[in-house]
């Protein structure tokens, strides 16, 4: 099946979750606040404190500091426009009732995890796999945390969330058969409150609605869910809201991009896309000024971004520039190409060493994605399917007799 | 027998060499950019690393192996978590694995690289 023929109910949920993403909002930070504490009330919890974030960076450290201000009090986080940020913290005081010091300068994962070790503990509240892996790299220690939970086996994140869940509308949803339904249908992160509206929205359409019962916080979370605010986190005593970006800018697919400036733009947080995927200021921008070249793009280490900027600038025109020769092409659809390599160094062609004369570039198409790559392969390589043999460490004979490939 | 799915495949060998310590889960790879993730869907530990943190993996029945979206991301990127640019999930047989990167090779520093994405 054709990755274009799979769509499914979750794509009408993307479609309409993206058409939730672009609506104007007009709304000023009092009258948030007031339809909050209106629907707080009309689901009789206790008025909450409403805090406002201007931007996502915001939003998700004040939420987090919430989960964790046990632990965090006292400590020493931080995070970029820490002024801004102290009338909220002094806020999130009051709403705990007691003071609690957190100097916030410029927060990063490692500062957040030096603080749990500070303070004796031997598991983390990271939630990412990424970050810990990351982490546990850096700093050469074993960093457990949610996500890496060696009990939990690879359900960790999912069970959970399973859990918060199970508490948050006071039903049982730990059976086998459910927890594999979730698991395999959503296909997304279903911990963290920030995208609780997301979860919330399938769990709702797709798994509650055979169990469907009356339940505040289900309706507390449909009515935050069609005030149309960017991002929420609600608790019993506090309300985390996200405003809209000022400038939010994406492709006809939906996705973030934006060829001519920041995809988003929250108040001084800025952010690259293009086609969804990030990139930093100084790639962006070289690009965007067609101050790239072909060899630039082609030695962007990251293989999603070197993706996308090929996709851009065109790959047959990248080939024309280098002046590549198709040397073979495969059956698998692979195509290796060579370039000459004193262009490419802008050397005379007598001081390159003997067998490197050529450098080898494989060009091939991701069989589930349809998507086509480029990586370089190393000089000796003389056909299109031993380059990508040779990439994925199999002998020729192995790479022909794949088992299973996607 | 060989698996890939994206840049992740999967070697049968043997046996399992010696010295192994279980993997804290059972994510053979991850995205950085994207923050999609490999991983064989078991609650079982199946995977196993060795000092050099090279992977290996025991099945002792059929397991799939499924590429999944981010587990966090931040709120106004929704799209990367529910696009569909995914890998398809299949069965893989029970067995011994050796698991391998997809790499790459840098004319540029003459280094082999493994391919991130």
């Amino acid at each position: 099946m054709e990755t274009e023929d799979i769509i499914d109910e979750y794509e009408i949920v993307k479609s309409e979750l993206f058409k939730k993403l672009t609506y104007n909002n007009t709304l000023n930070n009092d009258e948030i606040t007031r339809q909050i504490k209106e629907l707080y009330k009309m689901f009789e919890f206790d008025e909450p404190r409403v805090i406002i974030c201007d931007n996502n960076e915001e939003f998700r450290t004040l939420s987090s500091i919430h989960n964790r201000v046990v632990k965090l009090n006292n400590s020493v986080i931080s995070i970029k426009n820490q002024n801004k940020i102290k009338s909220k913290i002094k806020i999130l005081s009051n709403c705990f009732k007691f003071d609690f010091n957190i100097i916030i300068q410029d927060i990063n994962s490692i500062d957040l995890l030096k603080i749990y070790q500070s303070k004796g503990q031997d598991f983390y509240e990271l939630y990412n796999d990424n970050i810990i892996t990351n982490l546990s790299h850096l700093l050469k220690v074993k960093v457990n945390g949610i996500g890496a939970q060696e009990s939990d086996g690879v359900l960790d994140i999912r069970y959970l969330s399973m859990k918060k869940y199970e508490q948050l509308f006071n039903i049982k949803i730990m059976l086998k058969d459910e927890v594999d339904y979730l698991f395999n249908n959503i296909n997304h992160n279903i911990l963290g409150e920030r995208l609780m509206w997301l979860l919330h929205y399938k769990v709702q359409k797709n798994f509650l609605k055979h169990n469907h019962r009356k339940n505040k916080y289900v309706e507390l979370m449909d009515k935050l869910y069609d005030t149309n605010l960017f991002g929420f986190v609600p608790y019993d005593d506090v309300c985390f809201i996200l405003k809209k970006p000022d400038i939010i800018k994406r492709n006809e697919l939906g996705k973030l991009h934006c060829i001519d400036g920041q995809s988003i733009i929250w108040n001084n947080l800025n952010h690259y896309y293009l086609n969804g995927i990030y990139f930093d200021n100084k790639i962006y921008n070289k690009f965007i000024n067609n101050e790239m070249t072909a060899i630039d793009i082609l030695k962007i280490g990251n293989i999603e971004q070197r993706f996308t900027l090929l996709k851009l600038y065109k790959i047959e025109k990248l080939l024309i520039e280098l002046e590549a020769k198709l040397l073979d092409k495969s059956e698998k659809g692979n195509e290796l190409y060579s370039i000459d390599t004193y262009k490419v160094f802008k050397v005379n062609k007598d001081r390159i060493m003997e067998g490197k004369e050529q450098i080898k570039i494989l060009k091939y198409k991701c069989t589930s994605t349809g998507r086509v790559y480029m990586k370089f392969v190393p000089y000796y390589i003389d056909t299109a399917d031993n380059a990508q043999a040779w990439s994925h460490g199999y002998s020729l004979k192995g790479y022909l007799g794949i088992k299973n490939e996607s | 027998m060989v698996y890939r799915q994206g840049d992740v495949s999967l070697h049968k060998i043997k046996s399992l060499p010696k010295d192994l310590k279980p993997a804290k889960d059972n994510v053979l790879a991850y995205g950085e950019i994207t923050g999609h993730r490999h991983f064989l869907n078991t609650s079982e530990q199946v995977v196993f690393a060795d000092r050099n943190g090279d992977k290996f993996v025991e099945l002792k029945q059929d397991v799939e192996l499924v590429h999944s979206g981010p587990d966090l991301i931040p709120v106004y990127d929704v799209e990367t978590a529910t696009r569909n640019d995914k890998h398809l999930t299949f069965a893989v047989e029970k067995g011994i694995y050796k698991i391998e990167y997809e790499q790459e090779f840098s004319p540029f520093d003459e280094t082999v690289v493994q391919v991130t994405d």
